[in-house]
């Protein structure tokens, strides 16, 4: 769609209007996402040694985001990137057969529903937010970036409140987590989503 | 084109066109909030705790600790009013006094501890993230309007994304609902929905038909 088109549809709706095509991709999208999520990038962070060097191997979360970020930049429909993201989630907790997760509280041990899909949640949530406010209308390289530590934001924040994994590290390293999962995801997500964006949108196609 | 060209000024700034006035709201608004948040949350724990009650009818009063975003949201219909004015009363809720009923879990403190193998680590306090989300939430379904519907279906909408989001982090983060039942899951499920939506999103419609009376609800 021609810039001019997109300025027309916005003035007349208010907001991109999702198509058949749109619910496709996201849909396309959130399903490899998830295969990606659950079958190939634990072994690539694994390779990457993650969990053993923190922050170091926190420079390899951004592949958690690839599939919002995609989804987004290809469609630019209004809550896509959630919509991607929890999906893919979804799928990968499904496919590892592990669908709760003990959590202690005051020394007990209870049960609750994995808590994957949640962040999964939260970080669509966390990376849509500055498109949101923006109504769906700047998509420029640099409201990517803050989309970009909007998420890493987000993931950072649920590794310390539902996961509960950063916890334990102290607060330089903790601060140092945050900013190699902003840089990832910046360069991992951020980067092709924008210049994906810009090819199918900004471009008059013949 | 001259409403187009108006409108693309407004949507690239970074300021989301807040004016002196929406600052002024907002702010005022998410302090007077987050001290109504201290007081409601004693009264939470009063019907928990010192009345027994079941916490999915308990729930139904859940819609004050929304009205922080809520309400400058629905005076100043700016992008962006709802998450601030939230995420302000959350900070204000955290970190003025004390609870005045000691309720063990419930805590008042600005660090919390989270267990982790028996052992305990300090964190500070996830109700601040809890109404960073809550007034996100709610924000989406307002953005997904282009910021230009404010009737009672979408007030009563996003109130009902408030409501879910809610109901996840009291699983996840807070850890504060424990289901001794089906009955209660559900329960709390329909409670949260209603309590948020549709009586917090009643009344922040009947707040924002007052302030900008006779003006569109649907821009």
């Amino acid at each position: 769609m021609s810039a001019q088109a997109q300025n027309q549809e916005l003035a007349r709706y208010g907001l991109p209007r999702w198509r058949v095509s749109d619910v496709l991709w996201v849909g396309a999208i959130g399903i490899i996402g998830g295969l990606l999520y659950r079958f190939v990038f634990p072994a690539v962070s694994a390779a990457c040694g993650a969990g053993e060097t923190q922050p170091w191997s926190s420079l390899t979360n951004g592949v958690w985001m690839l599939a919002g970020f995609l989804a987004l930049g290809i469609t630019r429909r209004p809550g896509s990137m959630i919509l991607a993201e929890s999906l893919a989630a979804l799928l990968s907790l499904l496919l590892s057969g592990q669908t709760h997760a003990e959590i202690e509280l005051a020394g007990k041990t209870r049960m609750v529903l994995h808590p994957l899909v949640f962040t999964g949640l939260l970080q669509g949530m966390g990376g849509e937010t500055i498109f949101c406010l923006l109504r769906y209308a700047d998509w420029r390289f640099g409201v990517w970036l803050i989309s970009a530590a909007g998420c890493a934001w987000f993931s950072y924040i649920s590794g310390i409140y539902v996961t509960k994994c950063y916890v334990l590290f102290p607060a330089t390293v903790q601060a140092g987590i945050f900013l190699g999962t902003f840089l990832s995801t910046a360069v991992l997500c951020a980067l092709p989503a924008w210049w994906l964006g810009r090819q199918l949108f900004e471009k008059s196609r013949p | 084109m001259e409403t187009s060209a108006k409108s693309s000024d407004r949507l690239s700034s970074l300021w989301f066109g807040w004016t002196a006035r929406d600052w002024a709201v907002v702010l005022t608004c998410g302090v007077v909030f987050g001290l109504i948040y201290r007081l409601w949350d004693d009264l939470y724990t009063v019907m928990l705790v010192k009345w027994g009650w079941n916490l999915a009818p308990t729930s139904l009063i859940n819609w004050m600790w929304f009205m922080g975003g809520f309400i400058p949201a629905a005076i100043t219909r700016k992008p962006g009013a709802c998450l601030f004015g939230e995420s302000l009363a959350a900070l204000v809720e955290v970190t003025v006094g004390p609870y005045t009923i000691d309720v063990g879990d419930f805590g008042p403190e600005i660090y919390r501890t989270v267990y982790i193998a028996g052992q305990g680590y300090p964190v500070f306090n996830m109700v601040l993230y809890v109404g960073i989300l809550e007034g996100l939430a709610p924000e989406y379904v307002l953005g997904w309007f282009g910021y230009r519907r404010w009737d009672w279906t979408a007030w009563v909408l996003a109130g009902a994304a408030g409501g879910l989001i809610e109901f996840c982090t009291g699983i996840w983060m807070t850890h504060y609902y424990v289901f001794e039942s089906t009955w209660t899951f559900w329960g709390l499920l329909l409670t949260s929905l209603i309590g948020v939506g549709v009586i917090g999103g009643s009344v922040t419609w009947a707040v924002g038909r007052i302030v900008w009376r006779g003006k569109e609800e649907r821009i």
